[in-house]
Parts: C-alpha cells; structure tokens; sequence
C-alpha cells in the first residue's frame, strides 16, 4: 500500500487527525492506530533509508510514534500530522547519525548481492542507497525520494541550501557510478 | 562550456533550477557530446527512479511492541491524579516523600490517650486544634490513606514533638512500655500551659513499643508495594529513590523503637 492510498482511507476520515486541528485531548487508541496506519511506512522508510539500518529503523518508528501518542493532546496544529511525523523521525534519524562513533555505510559488494532482480533499477537503486555516506544519503532520500525542496532540507539539517544541492549532486554522480552496469539496458 | 562544467550544472538541469542561457548552453553541448549525453540520460534515469520508490512498511512487531508500550504508559496513569495539580512536577518529588514522612510519624503514635489528649489541648497552645482532631487509626495503610483528608504539616509538627519525647526513653526499657514525664515534652513546656494541665501521669504519653512495630510494619509493606507498582510502570526514579529512603527511614525507626538495631 503506498502513501497516498493509505493517507485516504482511515485517517482522513477521523475529525482528531486532521491536519491544522488542535488536539485538545489525547487520542484514543483506535484515533492513533489510524496515524500509525496512515504513516508508518513513510515514518519507517525514511529512517530506513538514511539510518541504512533496520534495527535502527524500527527503534525511531517505535520512537516516533510513542512520541505521537504523549505529545499529540499538544499538537498545536500549525502544520499537518504527517508533516510534523515526518520532521520529527528526520531530526530523531540525524541526532543518531551524529551519536555514532562510526559513519555506517554498506559496502558494495554485499549491496550487489541484495539485488534480487537487476532488471528493476528501482529494487537496485534501493539496495545501493545505504552505500552512500550519511550526509550524501540523507540529502538524496529527502530530496529525490521523499520529495522535500531544497530550502526545507537545509533548513532541517542545517546546512545552506548551496551545500545541500552540492551533496545532492555528489550523491547521484555516486549512485550513478555504482548503477551503471544496471542502467545500460534500460532506456 | 567544457563537460567537467557541464557534468556540474546536470543536476541543477533535471530539477529545472538552471536560469535559461546556462539551460540553452547546456542543451547545446549535450547534443553534441555523447559521454556528456549519456551522464545526462543516466542521471535522469536514476532521479525518475528514485522518485518513484515504494514506501517501506515496517515489521508488524514495531506496532505490538508500540501497543504494548503505550497501554503500559495508559496504565500507569493510575499513579496520577484525574485534574492536573498547579504543582509543578519537580516540587511532587519533594512533596510525596515529605507526605509520607509525615504519615509514618502519625502512625508512629496513633494511640495518644484522652488524657495525653488533654495536656495537649491547651487553648493557647497552637497544638490544641490538632490533637483535637481524630486520631489516624492505626491500621492506616497508603492505599487506604486519603493524604488530602487532613492538614498533614500541622498534625505532623504534633508527632513530631511525641517522637522527640519517645527517643529520649532508654532502650532497655523497650519492648516493654517506656514511661516518659510529659514536662520533657517540648510542645508542652512551650505551650504555657496552667500547671494542672503539665501534670499527667506517666501512663498518658506512654508509648507501646510493639504499636509501633505493628505500625511501621504496615507502613512499611504499603510503601512497599508502592514502590513496586512504580518500578513496574515508567515512573520518575527520583519517585521510587524518594519512597526507597522514606522505607529506611521507616526501619531505622522501627529497629530504634524495638530496641534491636542492625
């Protein structure tokens, strides 16, 4: 089920979850299984993809929606549900990748390996996103997969948005070396 | 336009951020270099691509372990109260220990007699209303207790003078009943109070040691299971440490009344 199907079934149908509605009260269980339903995949595939770690991963959704469950009576509803979901799993995603000691990045010999189906480049290209280093990776997952604009991701990692288009640059010129022997079939 | 400068303006040229001159050059030199060409297919490949993963879902324990963590969250709000106090949170880690402090020293002596009662009620004194008041029973325990029921400050300054009397008994003389003269009793000499009302007899400020090892026990397993219960809930641990000191302090002062310190 992809994001949009599953932001259009059960949260928008619940007045609490709405977007730019104060929360006055806590939800109920059934109100917060429908924001964990409605974007668990979103929340998970973010920090998967610039955690580059599963266990990770599913530590900052537990995280993220724990903190949903005690601070969403607080929501003051400047912006969406979703929106303030997500800025909290990247800002939670970037303070784990300052803590770590080591930069953890996945060698590509055992991305090449994962790659099921080498014919579907986007199977390949999600099996060679945690090989990139962490800056470079965060900028190319916020970018060109979930689709935030320059201006709010710099503003989110705090760095200038020139910087930020560099790393974007150096990111795909990276992704592209490693995809080549994939890409040369497809046109 | 060299390719190195090109191969540096292709990202700005598929999110379209290029300002139209630079585009045209950029264009110009792609169709006419093919390695600079195919860097340009590549990258577009790969940004359309991306752009179209698929949303992860997580693994279904993410959601049981989530659940099981926020009924624990719902259950320990048994602890908190139903209205929120205008008592900011840090004061509480001081005010719980203090109001069982105060609890356990009423129960150390819940068996004052009438006449006790009496040396105690004089009108000018400021203990009069207080010792006025009903007595805690004896068998108070935490869960029974209801701590907004009564003014614990005032009544816990009325216990405290008792307990200042009652440590100065010898410890020989427990377990058996310790008789001490109520002229040694600070709140009574500084009361004023007329002479008739000083005289009481021995028997009246007479503390039972065994009552107080009864009390304290009971003191003791309530604050027990208290603590449990917030060890076993996401409590504060200041809250548990405040409880944990408050359970010694209640057993030094059983073993001092007992007469057999550790």
């Amino acid at each position: 089920m992809d994001n949009m199907s599953e932001a259009n079934t059960s949260v928008l149908s619940l007045p609490s979850v709405q977007g730019r509605i104060r929360t006055a009260v806590k939800p109920t269980e059934e109100e917060f299984t429908a924001i964990y339903e409605a974007n668990k995949s979103r929340v998970y595939s973010t920090a998967l993809r610039i955690l580059a770690n599963p266990a990770d991963a599913e530590d900052v959704t537990q995280e993220v929606f724990l903190k949903a469950w005690n601070k969403l009576e607080n929501f003051e509803g400047r912006s969406q549900v979703s929106t303030w979901l997500y800025r909290i799993t990247v800002n939670r995603c970037l303070d784990l990748l300052r803590k770590r000691k080591r930069q953890q990045t996945v060698p590509i010999e055992e991305a090449m390996g994962s790659v099921a189906n080498p014919s579907n480049l986007k199977q390949v290209i999600e099996s060679f996103i945690p090989t990139l280093p962490p800056g470079y990776r965060t900028v190319f997952v916020l970018h060109d997969i979930q689709g935030l604009k320059h201006h709010e991701i710099a503003k989110q990692i705090g760095i200038s948005e020139g910087a930020c288009k560099s790393q974007l640059h150096k990111a795909r010129l990276m992704m592209r070396k490693k995809l080549r022997p994939f890409m040369e079939g497809i046109t | 336009m060299t390719c190195e400068r090109v191969e540096e303006q292709l990202s700005a040229l598929i999110d379209l951020e290029l300002d139209p001159p630079t585009k045209n050059e950029v264009e110009e030199h792609l169709r006419n270099c093919p390695r600079c060409a195919e860097a340009f297919r590549e990258l577009s490949l790969l940004v359309s691509a991306s752009a179209e993963l698929e949303p992860v879902a997580p693994p279904e324990r993410v959601f049981l372990a989530l659940r099981k963590q926020v009924k624990t969250k719902a259950k320990s709000k048994v602890f908190s109260l139903p209205f929120s106090l205008p008592i900011p949170r840090p004061a509480l880690w001081v005010l719980v220990p203090a109001l069982a402090t105060a609890l356990l020293l009423l129960i150390v002596f819940p068996h004052q007699s009438p006449k006790a009662t009496l040396v105690l009620a004089n009108p000018a004194s400021e203990s009069a209303s207080i010792a006025a008041q009903p007595v805690v029973p004896r068998e108070f325990g935490i869960r029974d207790s209801n701590l907004g029921a009564f003014n614990s400050e005032r009544r816990s300054r009325a216990a405290m003078s008792s307990l200042r009397a009652a440590h100065r008994l010898p410890r020989e003389s427990t377990p058996a009943p310790a008789n001490y003269a109520v002229e040694e009793m600070p709140v009574a000499q500084s009361s004023g109070s007329a002479a008739s009302d000083m005289v009481a007899t021995d028997e009246d400020m007479t503390v039972s040691a065994s009552d107080v090892v009864a009390s304290l026990r009971d003191v003791q397993q309530g604050l027990e299971e208290v603590e449990a219960a917030l060890r076993a809930n996401p409590a504060n641990p200041q809250v548990i440490n405040a409880y944990r000191a408050t359970c010694r302090k209640g057993l030094e002062l059983r073993d001092r009344c007992a007469g057999t310190p550790k």
